[in-house]
C-alpha cells in the first residue's frame, strides 16, 4: 500500500466551482462611488445592501417588502425616484440587518418576477444620500433616457423617444389642423379597352 | 489531445449542459456579465449606446482563479479550460462511447496531469461535489488514473480523503455524504481496500457501538451518523458483500440495532410528521432506508438504477494499487440543531411499489443535487433535468422530450419529473425545518417551470392539487409553506392558475383547512400584486372569499364617529402631524386637551391620549413603508413616553392592530418595526396574540408569521451579541498580550462587560418569549373557552407544536423554568404530550 500522498494546500482553501455561485457581485461599479476599487469589493464583501432594478414605476414599497423578506428582515427600502418630478422611476434600494440575508436575496430572490417584470438585484456598497434619484438627463434612470422600446410599466417610452414621438405628435397635429372637410378624390379615367369598368 | 477526446468535445458541448452557449470552457473561465449578472453579449450592436467601451472588464471573474480580463487565452490556458470542461461533461449520458470517452479521457489526464495538476484536482474536486448524480462516473475516472499512475491516484484520493475530513469538521453534511458515496465507490476500483471503507464507517458508527450489548442513545448526531452509514452502504454492499462479507454483515446489524430503538423512542412521536394519515413507518426515514437496503441485500448489493461504468474496466482495475486512507475524525462540540436531519421523500403521487429501490435510489441522487447546488439554483434546474442521464433502460421515463406525455401512466413505470418534483416538495415541507429557506425551494421550482414549461407546469400543478387535497391532515405549517410556494409561483407565471378545481372551498366554513389554504394564498397574491390584478383572474364564484376592498387602514377618529371633545382633539393632532408639527407640539396638544376632561381619570386620561397618538402616527405613516418608518423614527420619543407599562405597550399594540385590521401584511410589518424602535417589547407581541379576543380566530396565518418574526428577531440579537461578546473577547486578549495598549485594553475590557450585561438582557428576554408563549398555548388548549370549536383548537394546536420543534433549542434552554411553571399537571395530556416528544426530537 502506498501513503498518502501531498497536494497543493490551496486545494483546501480555493472557492472554486463548476457552477458559478449566484451571490457574487457582478462586474458592474458604480461611477461615481468615492474610493478605490480595492474598497468597492471590500464594501461589497460585507454589505447588507441590494441595489434593486427593472421595477415597473408603480410598484409599491410594500410589494417590494413582501417579495424581499424571503431572504430576511428588511431594515429598510429606499425608492428610486426621478430627480425632475420625485416619483418612482423603477429602481430601489433594499438594506436587509445581515450579510447573509443579502447573499440569499442574490440567490434566491433575484431574476424573480415581481409585478409582471423580472426583478434585478446587485450587491451593494450601502446607500448615500442622493443616490436614490435618476441620474438620466430627464430625472429618470440612464436607461429609460435612451430606451427604444415601450414599455408600460416604466412610463411608455424612453424620455428620448417619447420626445421626438411627441414632436411626431405635434407636426401630425399641426399639419390636421387646417382640414375641415374629406376630399372627394379624383376620379379613374378608365381606359375601357383594358376591361375596366366606368365609375369604378 | 487525442481524436477520440476531440470528438468527445464536441459530443458533451453539443449536449449543452450547464446553461449552454460558450459555457463550455466555465471551468477557470471567465464570464463577462452585466450588473444584472446576466451574460454580456459582446457583439457592437448589442451595446447600448451610453455604454462606455471597454466596460465591465476589470474586476470580477472571481469564481476559477485562472480567469483573467478580455482578450487572447494563453495556450495553457486554452488546454486548462479545456481539460476541465472535458472532466466536467464526461458522462452526461448513458451512451455507448461512455467506456471509450472515460478510457481517452483518463489517457489525456494521464498524459498532462504534471503540467496542469491543479486545474485537474481541482475540477474534479468539484465535479464530485457539485454533479453528485455522476458518482459512479467520477469513482471510475478516479480509479483508471490511479491504475494508469499510482501516484496521480495518490494524489486524487487523499484530496478527497482530506475535503471529506474538513466538510465533517465543517458539518457539511450534504458534501460528507457525496464524498462517503464516491469512497464508497472507489472500492470498486481497488484504489481503496474495502476495510479502508469499513474504517471509515466505523468511525460514524462509533458512538452507536459504544454501548455495545445495550440500546445506544437515540440522538440528531447518531441518526445523522447512522444515515450516512446507511446511504453508504446503499453504494457499497456489493462489493463488501464480495470482499468482506462478515464485516458487512456486523455493520448492518449495528445500524439496524440503532434503527429499531429509535423508532421505539419514537413510535408515536407525531410533532415532525407532515400528513397525519401516512402509515408512522413510511415516516421514520431511517427504517424507511432499511427497509431500502434490506431489499437492496436481497437483490444480491446490486444497484440496478444507474450505469455503473467500473464493470467495464475489471481487467484494468485488477492491476491498480490499493491506498491507506488516515483516520477520519467526527466533529466535536456540534449544536444537536447543526446534524442533518434526514429527509424522508413524500409519495405524492402513486409509483410502481415493486419500485420503490430505483425510486429511493433516483430521489436519493435528486436530493444530493438539490442541496450541493443550492448556490446556484439556475444551474441547479438544468442539472436536475440531466439525473437521469446515467440511467439504466427502462427505468425511468422522462416526460420532457415524449411526445405524448399524458399517456405514460405513474402507476406502471417511474416517471423522472414526478420523482423530481416530489423530492422538492418534500424538501419544502420538511420538518421540523428544511435545510435550506424556503424561497429557495420557491425560485428553483419557477426555474424548472421556466426551462420545461411544457411538462413541469403540468406535474407542479398535479403536486400542489394531491397536497391540498390531504390538507386536513396535512400539518399546519406545511399547509402554510405551501401557500407561501404557491403565491410566489403563480405571481412568477402571469398569476395564472385553474382556479376552478377549488371552486367547492367557496360553500366550506372559514375556518376549514381547504378554505383557509386557498384564502391565505388569495392574501398572498394581492401582497404581491393587487387587488384588481387577482380579481381578474379568479372565477367569479371565488367572491365570496375575495375581500370586498383593497387592504387599507380603519383610522379610528372618523369625523361620523365621534363626540365633540374627541372630534377637536383628532382635529388638532391631525392638522398638527400633517403640517409637520414637533414631537413636543404633539405632546402639547394632548396635555392641553385632555387635562380639561375633569370626568375621567389619570389613568383613562393617559389611555385615551395613547390611543390618540397612535392613531395619529399611524395615520401619518400610512402610506408607505418608509412613511411608516419615518413616522415612528420620529415619534418614538412620544410613543416610548407613553409606553411606560406593560398594560401601556399591549394598548399600542391592539390600537395597531386594530388600525391595520383590514391589512395583516402592514399590520405585521408595524409591529415588527415598534420592537425595532423599542416602543413596544416582544412580550407585548405575545400577550396580544394570545389575546382572547382571539380565540375563535387561531386559522389565521398573519397570527403566526408575526410571532415568528418576533421569536426570530430575539433568537437573532442573542446570536449577534454572542458574535460580538467573542470578538469583544477577542480584542481585549489580544491587547491584553501587547504591554504597550494597555489603556486601551481598559477600554475593551469594558466593552466586554458591556456586552454581557446587553446579551444578559437580551437572554432574559428570549426565555419571557419562550416561556410565555408556551404557557399561552398550554393554557388556551388545556381549558374549554380556549378554542372556539374542534377546527379551532385543531389550528392552535398545530401551531403549537409548530412553536415547539421550531424554538426546541431555546425551549430546551429553559427547560427548568417550563417544567416548573408551564408543564405542570394543569396542562392538558395532549399539551404535554407534545412538550415530551419535543425533547426527543431534540435529544
Amino acid at each position: 500500500m502506498a501513503p498518502a500522498a501531498q497536494f497543493d494546500e490551496s486545494l483546501l482553501t480555493d472557492t472554486f466551482t463548476i457552477v458559478p455561485r449566484l451571490d457574487r457581485p457582478s462586474t458592474y461599479k458604480d461611477q461615481q462611488y468615492q474610493g478605490s476599487n480595492e474598497q468597492w469589493s471590500t464594501d461589497l464583501a460585507k454589505t447588507t445592501t441590494l441595489y434593486v432594478g427593472n421595477l415597473s414605476f408603480y410598484t409599491t414599497e410594500e410589494q417590494l417588502y413582501e417579495i424581499f423578506s424571503k431572504a430576511g428582515e428588511i431594515k429598510r427600502i429606499i425608492m428610486g425616484l426621478s430627480r425632475a418630478d420625485k416619483t418612482p422611476c423603477g429602481f430601489c434600494f433594499v438594506e436587509y440587518y445581515t450579510h447573509e440575508n443579502a447573499l440569499e436575496c442574490m440567490k434566491y430572490v433575484n431574476g424573480t418576477k415581481l409585478d409582471d417584470r423580472i426583478v434585478r438585484t446587485d450587491l451593494d456598497p450601502g446607500f448615500k444620500e442622493g443616490r436614490q434619484f435618476g441620474r438620466g438627463r430627464s430625472g429618470g434612470q440612464v436607461r429609460d433616457e435612451y430606451r427604444q422600446e415601450y414599455d408600460e410599466g416604466r412610463g411608455g417610452w424612453g424620455h428620448m423617444r417619447a420626445k421626438q414621438e411627441e414632436e411626431r405628435r405635434r407636426q401630425q397635429e399641426e399639419n390636421y389642423e387646417a382640414i375641415a372637410t374629406v376630399p372627394a378624390g379624383a376620379e379613374l379615367q378608365i381606359n375601357s379597352r383594358l376591361g375596366g369598368q366606368p365609375g369604378y | 489531445m487525442t481524436a477520440v477526446v476531440e470528438d468527445m468535445l464536441s459530443e458533451v458541448v453539443d449536449n449543452g449542459r450547464l446553461g449552454g452557449g460558450r459555457r463550455g470552457g466555465s471551468a477557470g473561465g471567465y464570464r463577462d456579465v452585466d450588473e444584472f449578472g446576466r451574460e454580456r453579449r459582446n457583439k457592437p450592436h448589442h451595446k447600448k449606446p451610453y455604454e462606455r467601451p471597454g466596460r465591465g472588464g476589470g474586476r470580477g471573474g472571481g469564481h476559477g482563479g485562472g480567469g483573467g480580463p478580455v482578450g487572447p487565452m494563453d495556450e495553457a490556458k486554452e488546454i486548462e479550460s479545456r481539460l476541465s470542461s472535458l472532466i466536467v461533461k464526461v458522462g452526461d449520458k448513458n451512451t455507448p462511447t461512455l467506456q471509450n470517452n472515460l478510457e481517452a479521457l483518463s489517457v489525456v489526464l494521464e498524459k498532462d496531469y504534471t503540467k496542469h495538476e491543479l486545474t485537474v484536482l481541482r475540477t474534479f474536486r468539484q465535479c464530485v461535489l457539485e454533479l453528485p448524480w455522476k458518482a459512479t462516473v467520477y469513482s471510475t475516472l478516479a480509479g483508471l488514473l490511479n491504475a494508469k499512475n499510482s501516484e496521480t491516484g495518490a494524489k486524487v484520493i487523499s484530496l478527497m480523503h482530506a475535503v471529506l475530513r474538513k466538510s465533517l469538521a465543517q458539518g457539511d453534511w450534504g458534501s460528507v455524504k457525496v464524498l462517503m458515496r464516491f469512497f464508497a465507490l472507489l472500492v470498486n476500483t481497488n484504489a481503496i481496500s474495502p476495510g479502508s471503507l469499513v474504517s471509515m464507517l466505523d468511525v460514524f458508527l462509533a458512538p452507536v457501538a459504544a454501548l455495545d450489548g445495550g440500546a445506544a442513545a437515540v440522538s440528531a448526531s447518531n441518526n445523522c451518523y447512522v444515515f450516512i452509514v446507511l446511504s453508504t452502504l446503499l453504494w457499497a454492499g456489493r462489493s463488501l458483500k464480495e470482499h468482506a462479507p462478515g464485516e458487512l454483515e456486523q455493520r448492518v446489524a449495528l445500524a439496524t440495532r440503532y434503527v429499531q430503538s429509535q423508532m421505539e423512542v419514537n413510535q408515536s412521536n407525531r410533532l415532525a410528521t407532515v400528513f397525519h394519515d401516512a402509515l408512522p413507518k413510511g415516516t421514520n426515514v431511517l427504517a424507511s432506508l432499511l427497509d431500502t437496503l434490506r431489499a437492496v441485500a436481497g437483490n444480491a448489493w446490486k444497484i440496478d438504477a444507474i450505469f455503473a461504468p467500473h464493470e467495464m474496466f475489471g481487467a484494468e482495475f485488477a492491476q491498480a494499487a490499493q491506498h491507506e486512507l488516515p483516520e477520519l475524525e467526527l466533529p466535536s462540540g456540534l449544536a444537536a440543531s447543526a446534524f442533518y436531519t434526514p429527509s424522508e421523500f413524500l409519495q405524492l403521487v402513486p409509483s410502481p411499489p415493486d419500485q420503490a429501490v430505483r425510486r429511493y435510489v433516483m430521489q436519493d441522487l435528486i436530493a444530493d443535487t438539490l442541496t450541493q447546488l443550492e448556490g446556484n439554483r439556475k444551474d441547479c434546474g438544468k442539472c436536475l433535468m440531466q439525473v437521469h442521464g446515467l440511467c439504466n433502460e427502462d427505468v425511468c421515463v422522462a416526460m420532457t422530450g415524449t411526445a405524448h406525455p399524458e399517456e405514460i401512466d405513474p402507476e406502471s413505470t417511474l416517471v423522472f419529473e414526478y420523482m423530481m418534483a416530489e423530492v422538492l416538495f418534500s424538501f419544502l415541507l420538511q420538518l421540523p425545518e428544511g435545510l435550506y429557506r424556503e424561497m429557495y425551494y420557491t425560485s428553483l421550482a419557477i426555474e424548472l417551470r421556466k426551462a420545461e414549461p411544457q411538462t413541469v407546469t403540468n406535474v407542479f400543478e398535479t403536486m400542489v392539487e394531491n397536497i391540498v387535497s390531504r390538507s386536513s391532515s396535512i400539518d399546519v405549517e406545511c399547509l402554510n409553506r405551501l401557500s407561501n410556494w404557491l403565491g410566489v409561483y403563480i405571481s412568477n407565471f402571469g398569476f395564472q392558475w385553474d382556479w376552478s378545481k377549488w371552486e367547492h372551498v367557496v360553500s366550506e366554513p372559514e375556518d376549514a383547512p381547504g378554505r383557509r389554504f386557498i384564502y391565505e394564498t388569495l392574501l398572498k397574491l394581492i401582497r404581491l400584486s393587487y387587488l384588481d390584478r387577482v380579481k381578474t383572474m379568479l372565477p367569479d364564484s371565488y367572491a365570496p372569499i375575495i375581500p370586498a376592498k383593497a387592504p387599507t387602514h380603519n383610522f379610528k377618529f372618523t369625523m361620523q364617529a365621534m363626540d365633540e371633545r374627541t372630534r377637536s382633539v383628532s382635529v388638532a393632532m391631525g392638522k398638527c402631524l400633517k403640517s409637520k408639527g414637533t414631537v413636543e407640539q404633539a405632546l402639547d396638544i394632548l396635555q392641553e386637551h385632555y387635562s380639561q376632561w375633569a370626568d375621567v381619570d389619570d389613568e383613562a386620561r393617559q389611555a385615551l391620549a395613547r390611543e390618540m397618538l397612535v392613531e395619529h402616527v399611524l395615520l401619518l405613516g400610512s402610506k408607505t413603508f418608509s412613511h411608516m418608518l419615518n413616522a415612528i423614527e420620529k415619534f418614538m420619543p412620544a410613543l416610548q413616553k407613553f409606553g411606560d407599562s406593560p398594560e401601556a405597550k399591549l394598548q399600542i399594540a391592539k390600537v395597531t392592530e386594530d388600525f391595520w385590521q383590514r391589512n395583516p401584511q402592514f399590520f405585521a410589518i408595524t409591529i415588527d418595526k415598534l420592537i425595532n424602535y423599542r416602543v413596544i417589547d416582544p412580550a407585548t407581541v405575545v400577550a396580544m396574540l394570545f389575546d382572547g379576543a382571539h380565540v375563535g380566530s387561531w386559522c389565521q396565518f398573519h397570527y403566526w408569521e408575526i410571532l415568528h418574526n418576533t421569536v426570530k428577531k430575539v433568537n437573532m440579537r442573542v446570536v449577534q451579541l454572542q458574535g460580538r461578546l467573542e470578538a469583544a473577547h477577542a480584542a481585549s486578549n489580544a491587547m491584553v498580550s501587547d504591554d504597550d495598549a494597555a489603556a486601551e485594553s481598559q477600554a475593551a475590557a469594558e466593552s466586554v462587560e458591556q456586552v454581557e450585561a446587553t446579551l444578559a438582557l437580551m437572554m432574559r428576554e428570549q426565555k419571557d418569549v419562550v416561556v410565555s408563549t408556551a404557557a399561552h398555548f398550554v393554557r388556551l388548549l388545556s381549558s374549554s373557552t380556549g378554542t372556539a370549536s374542534e377546527r379551532d383548537r385543531a389550528w392552535l394546536a398545530g401551531r403549537y407544536k409548530e412553536f415547539l420543534r421550531t424554538y426546541r433549542v431555546q425551549i430546551m434552554e429553559n427547560v427548568q423554568t417550563l417544567e416548573a411553571l408551564v408543564f405542570t399537571s394543569d396542562a392538558s395530556d395532549d399539551a404535554r404530550q407534545a412538550f415530551e416528544d419535543m425533547r426527543k426530537l431534540s435529544a
